[in-house]
């Protein structure tokens, strides 16, 4: 799946986020009650998939948080994103380009 | 052929629900096995039943109503304590439930999870071996309020695999019992356990060799959530709640292997 950089990830509705004391978090769709469990970055790119952002922001985003070439955060958020959006938790919003 | 005794009502608490059973004395020893010694008094209960033999087997009974006849006392006793199992968790829906083996180690409480099938009954029952407790292989309630399990008396089942892994394993005791094997048969007889501090996701597997690896919190909570009951609480309480049980413990995944070599590993894990 190609992960435009102007898409606008957004969560879908009824996603609860339980977050762990290791860092880690839980994603739970309360209405198919599937969980997926993810990072303590998946969790950061996650908190930003508000339809606003586009995925270039969160790269930038990102890139001002870890201490990471802009290629492997580039490729990380693209992977997230694409993860999240397999598995239905975030629908691709509208692409500006 | 008819028992010589006369059955007598006898009444048991059944994680707290007050149940009454009318059999004969050796039947109620049976019961004791499970529930514990009878309680004093024949007081208002939850449920009645009757379990006795007659010609066409040993039939249980809830009023006029027949709810099960087995060639065998033990299968039917084995009916009467899944019939309770439901009543139970049907009454306490204020709790969420967990489902899977909780073993008392000396450093502290353990939890497996995993699917059915996983080999959880095998692996725990081969763990008291080391001399740890196990208060069920099938349920726990979570009390949040002091984040403490709760864990439901059951019979352990114990097929013909589970047997043979057991002898093998130099389990003879519980590879042998007589139909029904109990935690009170093991040791435990009753009360709370303090949250564990180790959750393990037993993963089928075909190999000799086990494979033990740390996981996330959040993966032993997502595995968790979909193995148990949230009860009457809605999903971010009930997630709160287990989330608040496995915040402290450590997460583990094992693939299944040889069962000698799992309780080593586990042993090495648990100290």
């Amino acid at each position: 799946m190609e992960i435009p950089g102007a898409a606008r990830p957004i969560k879908k509705d009824g996603v609860h986020t339980q977050k762990l004391p290791d860092g880690s978090t839980l994603l739970f769709d309360q209405e198919s009650e599937k969980a997926l469990a993810i990072s303590q970055s998946a969790a950061l790119i996650w908190e930003i998939c508000d339809g606003e952002h586009s995925v270039d922001q969160l790269i930038e985003h990102l890139l001002a948080t870890y201490d990471a070439p802009r290629e492997t955060i580039s490729a990380d958020v693209r992977a997230c994103i694409r993860e999240l959006a397999n598995v239905e938790l975030v629908k691709l919003g509208a692409n500006d380009e | 052929m008819s028992e010589p005794e006369a059955p007598a009502a006898r009444q048991y608490s059944a994680s707290g629900r007050r149940v009454e059973v009318c059999a004969t004395a050796e039947t109620h020893h049976y019961i004791q096995r499970i529930y514990g010694p009878a309680l004093n008094g024949l007081k208002p209960v939850c449920d009645s039943f009757q379990l006795l033999q007659d010609p066409e087997g040993w039939r249980l009974l809830e009023g006029d109503r027949e709810l099960a006849c087995r060639p065998r006392r033990w299968e039917a006793v084995e009916d009467l304590e899944a019939t309770i199992c439901v009543r139970v968790l049907e009454a306490r829906s204020d709790l969420v439930t967990i489902h899977g083996a909780t073993l008392i180690a000396p450093a502290g409480t353990l939890f497996i999870t995993g699917p059915s099938e996983a080999g959880k009954t095998t692996l725990s029952l081969a763990l008291t071996g080391c001399g740890w407790r196990l208060p069920s292989d099938d349920l726990a309630f979570v009390h949040a309020d002091t984040n403490e399990l709760e864990p439901m008396i059951r019979c352990f089942h114990i097929d013909p695999g589970c047997r043979e892994l057991l002898t093998s394993a130099g389990m003879t005791a519980a590879a042998n019992a007589d139909g029904i094997l109990t935690p009170r048969d093991l040791g435990y007889t009753g009360g709370r356990v303090a949250a564990p501090r180790w959750f393990i996701s037993l993963l089928p597997g075909e190999g000799r060799q086990p494979s033990l690896r740390e996981t996330t919190q959040a993966a032993a909570l997502g595995i968790m959530s979909q193995e148990g009951g949230r009860g009457n609480a809605a999903w971010p309480e009930a997630l709160a709640t287990l989330a608040n049980l496995i915040g402290s413990a450590r997460c583990y995944k094992m693939t299944r292997g040889e069962l000698p070599r799992m309780v080593s590993e586990i042993r090495q894990l648990v100290t």
